[in-house]
């Protein structure tokens, strides 16, 4: 009894004494959020003992004795160890997140989200691509820097608009151009539908030159259906998102930053003609020797003229810029001024722009906010002028002769630009077909230097909005103006080679296009706890299009000197032209997105679009998607994941339209005209009243992978894509008045997977070295065409549209050689029932008719690439900073135009070099015919169908920050930048860049060596 | 024997749990104030003097974890909160003595740009200020010492960071969990390192000394000051700081928040923001300013 009192009281006093309490309890949370971190791992250092944290982030872990170490790890997040010395208070221990793809908030339709939340594919492209690239408008700087995001050059002209296609082209007459949003502005304009009629000016100015690259914060690409479908029947081919800079709330200081770029183009390449000794010698061969020269004269020719030196130079560019931005406590702002002044490497050819940029937003109240974005700016774009795109025999676009350019250089090099004193020489003994009348023949160079081809656009985009918050809910008013003045002027002299005939022709258009747009939101944001978040988008949206153009065109000029300026004095007057066009575009959009756990999300998408370019029964169009997303490294089996940053799986599925048709398509239209002194009318479309959508169903499956803390970052896409209801000119009856009819009849199918790999190779503090790459495969194919079996299309019937084959198919004969001496010559098929001769060109016989016709033709390739890639670096080392952009695309084909006519043989125009290889009795050959006057065969053939598969070197730029002393208030980076520095390719002709697909002397591009200076306060 | 110590035991228990004042009767006389470990030995102080004073008041003065005190302490200035600030602290960068980089420490004065680049790291980790961190004197001296911070929501961190521009977050080195006190161990156990504390617990209030394993930073201040620091005495080091203000040095006001500020709470601070603050030096901290005082009597007046 006693023994057990005894127990109990010193088990008692014991209860005296302090415990030895080694307990420490704590929280975890993110340094930057504030919020708490559920899961995190807490333990000892050694790992004998650990416990991870609750529901509200809390931890508790028994230490053995102190001081001790702890570790604190997290998913995402930078591990700690800390040293526990005392366990009085409770501790907040603060995990910084990983810099990784996923922490990013990217914007999105109608708003933003984290990338964690996302559904959708959507890449983002950051301000330094922009303004490490020396080109003037934003579509040269995005080549090659997104997964499946193909851009063509239209021409190497200064200005001049590229062709952009995200995960290939799905129509065929509706436009395949992707939609442009600026801050939220919807901005689209098909550079095709931009002109005023007046013909004759090649090129016509990037719609895209009206936004400044140097402006631009991040691009964000939306690819899929769920990241689109909000923008509905715009979103089909592709949304782009553009961000422009802006001041940061809370940062006090105005930053003021000035740039100034110099540099000069030179043309990339150029092509092999002959020279005045070789094209004499050529001419006595094979022709009559015009000019009669005797051996002895043709050995002392020389090179002659070089018309293609003459007409091309060295081109000088220069840039300047000045943005401010800024902000205060309650507004922040942003300006920017642009002065672009780029001349081309063809002579008289160039490109100015003028652009102002703002944007400026208040906290009038404290829910209410409102704000301004207005660019205002004008460009002049200066070019060739061009022939017609007429197909007659005596066209000189029928004879390849596209325009000033390629005039050049088909110029024999044995006629000299200047006369002995000094004066153009307007002599040329062998031009008889199209550009010389009696003893006057145009002399391309002088074309060029007095010709007028200009582009002139004034442009305003503005919108105001203003936002007013209630709860959890925001409502949005946005109210925007895109207004834009074209003026067109071009004159061609009585001397040059499109006046000759004329004796001058002048004309000047003009085109104003209004946009009004209106679009009111109202968005629903809520963290439900820590586990649940829903927001939601519900709106309305308007737009109204009006566009009048008008031109006049006059000829027969008697006084040249105000060229364009005094159309008055033409006393030959083209039937004037003007129209006006209006359109308009409502449209009901919604938006759940819902995110469980963190981990789970869904994005659900309902838009309804009234569009005034279909028949009156087809107006509506309803375009639904479902996107879903798993974040999988959130889940507990792979929270012990080594080197896991993040593991994303995405699935998408949805419906948009296209409405990108001009605006009376679905509508009876006639052109005025005159016939025999009164006026005319031409029917020119035929209603069709079931004129209606194409609609892209669309579906993508996607994952997105992080590893090794930030240092690897990979994007796998894999997507389906088919339109329905193509838009196709379909052949009618003649009493329809008309020869074809668009109509819903066909269906086109995308599908392909790509890879977008991001990789940090070096990170410390005075070496930074990145590398990305990009490689995307698309399979385009027309499944269906309706009634319609096959399509001819292109001014030399180039092209077919054709069930099976991709849009942009080749359509030509097959080249089997050339017939040799001893070859037998009944065996081969007549070619217009002459059977061939040795010298002749052989083709292949698909029929197996014993003839060569029409129908021997097949498909040749396609202007569709296999693959399509990109990869780059950026490297920066202390004070300096390089980066390369290289970019590329396999498989595609592409028609050279212009290298068959220069290797069409004759005794009027030069000929490329190769034609040094042509068939002969003694030499032989198998590429190239006996050189004579007879005209091609009218059907293109093989040949000229080439590889158009290229690797260029875009972009490299070398950058150093000076080091000055700390009193001077300014930092200054000098760079130096060369863009298209090389291409390796087997394209034969200039560039195998032509967005077209035929390359019928596009103006050719150029390489760029620019240096330049940036000052930042 | 054994049975009547048992019993005496027992018995001794019940008359100490008996002698406990029950909650009614601690409510009526007693103030509890909740503080750091730093400013315990002042606010003991202050306790000691007011009770001498006001011999039916007990004041309890505690530093550790406790729900309900009357007052509760907070190290810096905060918004929302009924706060009655009574003191200033004053933060200083220091290493050991037997740091093996010390004579190259001592060679300057280090401006507050030169603590930036020795204490702090951007979390974006701009090109442009790492490059500038690097140079200079304090950049090469940057990677080849550890800094050490205290990650205690009441640690000296806080107001250090905020006071160059940065979050906790982005202090360089290694963290402790503990009081400040510890980062003294810390520095003390790897010597090549730097930390910052309360002026109050790098000096010996009993000697008025630097304590002997420390060494201020020398900072680029004015003469005096710098004078003042070098001499390792804490009246002159306290004196120095409250006559010349310097945006090298963090002073912090701290003082007391509370609920509901019962009458005799109220007149206890009202004691402490005026003849209270004759005791500030004594336990190495500064003294509010005459505009404070008056601001804080004229706000507890409201009350």
């Amino acid at each position: 009894m006693i023994n057990r009192l005894l127990i109990i009281g010193v088990l008692n006093s014991l209860a005296w004494l302090p415990a030895v309490a080694q307990t420490i309890t704590g929280k975890v949370t993110d340094s930057r959020t504030g919020e708490t971190i559920i899961g995190a791992t807490v333990s000892t250092a050694d790992k004998s003992k650990g416990v991870v944290t609750n529901l509200e982030g809390e931890f508790r872990i028994d230490l053995k004795s102190l001081p001790a170490k702890l570790s604190i790890s997290f998913s995402g997040y930078k591990p700690q160890l800390l040293t526990v010395y005392d366990d009085e208070e409770e501790v907040n221990i603060q995990l910084t997140e990983k810099q990784s793809l996923l922490n990013d908030v990217v914007v999105v339709g109608y708003g933003s989200q984290s990338r964690t939340q996302l559904t959708g594919s959507v890449t983002t492209v950051k301000a330094d691509v922009f303004e490490n690239s020396s080109s003037a408008t934003l579509d040269g700087a995005l080549s090659g820097q997104v997964a499946g995001l193909q851009v063509t050059a239209s021409s190497g002209q200064p200005g001049a608009a590229s062709s952009i296609r995200i995960r290939g082209g799905n129509s065929v007459n509706a436009s395949n151009e992707p939609l442009y949003v600026v801050d939220g502005f919807i901005y689209f304009k098909d550079a095709s539908a931009s002109g005023t009629g007046l013909g004759a000016i090649e090129s016509g100015l990037n719609p895209l030159a009206t936004i400044n690259p140097n402006d631009i914060e991040s691009i964000e690409v939306l690819k899929d259906i769920s990241a689109t479908a909000i923008y509905g029947s715009r979103g089909a081919n592709g949304v782009i998102l553009v961000t422009t800079k802006k001041g940061k709330k809370g940062d006090k200081n105005a930053h003021i930053n000035y740039n100034f770029s110099a540099g000069v183009h030179t043309v990339s390449k150029k092509l092999k003609l002959l020279g005045a000794s070789d094209w004499a010698q050529y001419q006595k061969d094979y022709f009559s020797n015009k000019a009669g020269y005797t051996d002895e004269q043709i050995a002392t020719l020389g090179k002659g003229t070089d018309w293609q030196d003459a007409v091309l130079r060295d081109a000088f560019q220069q840039t300047h810029e000045l943005s401010i931005n800024g902000a205060g406590e309650k507004s922040r702002y942003a300006f920017s001024a642009n002065y672009t002044d780029q001349d081309g490497v063809v002579i008289n050819s160039g490109f100015q722009r003028y652009n102002f940029h703002t944007n400026v937003e208040w906290d009038l109240l404290k829910d209410l906010k409102f704000g301004v974005n207005a660019t205002y700016g004008r460009s002049k774009q200066s070019g060739l002028t061009t022939t017609e795109e007429q197909v007659y025999n005596s066209s000189p676009f029928s004879a390849g002769i596209t325009n000033s350019f390629v005039y050049a250089l088909l110029m024999p090099p044995v006629v000299s630009i200047y006369n002995a004193d000094g004066s153009y020489n307007f002599t040329n003994p062998y031009e008889y077909a199209y550009f010389a009348i009696g003893d006057h023949a145009a002399n391309p160079v002088y074309d060029l230097k007095e010709s007028v081809a200009e582009n002139i656009n004034n442009y305003l985009l503005s919108n105001v909005w203003a936002s007013y918050k209630i709860g959890d809910v925001t409502l949005k008013a946005t109210v925007g103006l895109n207004s834009e003045k074209l003026t067109q002027n071009y004159f061609s002299g009585a001397y040059t080679s499109l006046g000759l005939a004329t004796q001058g022709i002048g004309g000047v258009g003009h085109r104003q296009t209004d946009v009004w747009q209106q679009e009111y939101t109202a968005t629903y944001n809520k963290d439900v706890n820590d586990n649940h978040h829903v927001d939601a988008l519900v709106g309305f949206t308007r737009q109204n299009t009006t566009s009048t153009f008008s031109n006049i065109r006059t000829n027969h000029f008697t006084n040249e000197t105000l060229k364009q300026y005094n159309l008055g004095d033409g006393s030959g007057v083209y039937t004037p032209r003007n129209g006006i066009s209006e359109s308009s575009l409502s449209s009901i959009i919604a938006r759940a997105n819902y995110t469980l756990f963190n981990r789970y999300n869904a994005t659900a998408t309902f838009r309804a679009d009234h569009s005034s370019r279909f028949a009156k029964n087809h107006r509506w169009g309803y375009f639904p998607s479902l996107g879903l997303s798993w974040n999988i490294d959130k889940e507990g089996f792979l929270q012990r994941a080594k080197n896991l940053d993040y593991l994303k799986f995405r699935l998408t599925a949805g419906v948009v339209g296209n409405q990108e048709i001009s605006d009376y398509a679905f509508s009876t239209s006639y052109s005025t005209g005159s016939y025999g002194g009164s006026s005319s009318y031409t029917k020119e479309n035929s209603a069709n009243s079931n004129l209606k959508w194409e609609t892209t169903a669309s579906y993508n499956a996607g994952v997105d992978l992080g590893l090794f803390g930030g240092r690897l970052d990979l994007v796998l896409d894999l997507y389906y894509k088919k339109t329905s209801d193509l838009l196709l000119n379909v052949p009618v009856g003649f009493a329809s008045g008309v020869s074809s009819q668009l109509q819903n009849v066909g269906n086109v199918e995308n599908k392909g997977i790509e890879l977008a790999v991001n990789g940090v190779l070096v990170k410390n503090r005075r070496l930074n070295w990145t590398a990305s790459a990009n490689v995307a495969h698309n399979h385009n194919e027309i499944t269906a065409m309706g009634s319609t079996n096959n399509v001819i299309q292109g001014a030399q019937n180039q092209q077919i549209l054709r069930k099976g084959e991709a849009l942009g198919s080749f359509y030509g004969l097959q080249f089997a050689g050339i017939v040799q001496q001893d070859e037998d010559v009944s065996a081969l098929p007549t070619v217009n029932g002459i059977t061939p001769k040795p010298g002749d060109v052989k083709f292949v016989d698909t029929n197996d008719d014993h003839r060569i016709d029409g129908n021997d033709r097949q498909i040749l390739g396609s202007i569709q690439p296999k693959l399509t890639y990109g990869f780059g670096s950026q490297f920066t080392y202390r004070r300096f900073d390089a980066s390369v952009v290289f970019s590329g695309s396999y498989g595609g084909k592409l028609y050279n135009a212009l290298g068959r006519r220069l290797e069409q043989t004759g005794d009027s125009y030069n000929v490329l070099s190769t034609v040094n290889d042509s068939w002969t009795p003694e030499q032989g050959g198998n590429s190239l015919p006996l050189a004579s006057t007879t005209r091609p065969f009218s059907y293109i053939d093989s040949r000229y169908v080439q590889s158009a598969s290229y690797l260029k070197l875009r972009n490299l730029t070398i950058g150093y920050r000076l080091p000055l002393p700390k009193s001077f208030p300014a930092g200054v980076r000098v760079y130096a930048t060369a863009s298209n520095l090389f291409t390796v390719t087997s394209y034969k002709g200039y560039d195998p860049e032509v967005s077209s697909g035929t390359d019928s002397g596009a103006y050719p591009s150029s390489r760029s060596f620019i240096f330049g200076v940036n000052i930042s306060l | 024997m054994i049975t009547w110590i048992v019993a005496a035991w027992f018995l001794g228990t019940a008359t100490v749990v008996a002698a406990e004042p029950t909650q009614t009767e601690a409510q009526a006389s007693t103030i509890t104030v909740k503080t750091s470990r730093a400013s315990k030995m002042l606010v003991q102080a202050w306790a000691d003097e007011y009770m001498k004073q006001h011999e039916d008041l007990k004041i309890a003065v505690t530093s550790k974890q406790s729900d309900n005190a009357d007052l509760e302490y907070v190290n810096n200035k905060v918004e929302g909160k009924a706060v009655t600030y009574v003191g200033r602290y004053a933060i200083l960068p220091v290493t050991s003595s037997a740091n093996p980089l010390l004579s190259e420490l001592q060679s300057k004065g280090w401006s507050k740009n030169d603590l930036k680049k020795l204490y702090f790291s951007s979390l974006d980790e701009e090109l442009d200020e790492e490059d500038e961190a690097n140079s200079g004197k304090a950049g090469k001296l940057r990677e080849r010492l550890t800094v050490y911070s205290g990650a205690n929501a009441s640690s000296a961190s806080i107001v250090f960071a905020d006071h160059f521009g940065f979050h906790t977050s982005e202090l360089r080195g290694n963290k402790i969990l503990g009081d400040d006190l510890y980062l003294l161990n810390a520095i003390s156990e790897d010597k090549q390192s730097l930390t910052f504390n309360n002026v109050a617990y790098l000096y010996d209030i009993q000697s008025r000394q630097l304590k002997n394993d420390l060494a201020i930073l020398p900072l680029k201040v004015k003469g005096e000051v710098s004078d003042a620091l070098q001499q390792g005495n804490l009246d002159v080091a306290l004196q120095a700081l409250e006559q010349q203000q310097t945006d090298v040095i963090p002073v912090e006001t701290f003082g007391f928040t509370y609920h509901r500020l019962n009458p005799k709470a109220e007149l206890f601070l009202e004691w402490v923001v005026s003849n209270g603050q004759q005791f500030n030096h004594q336990q190495g901290f500064l003294r509010l300013t005459e505009s404070e005082i008056q601001a804080q009597l004229k706000t507890l007046a409201q009350r």
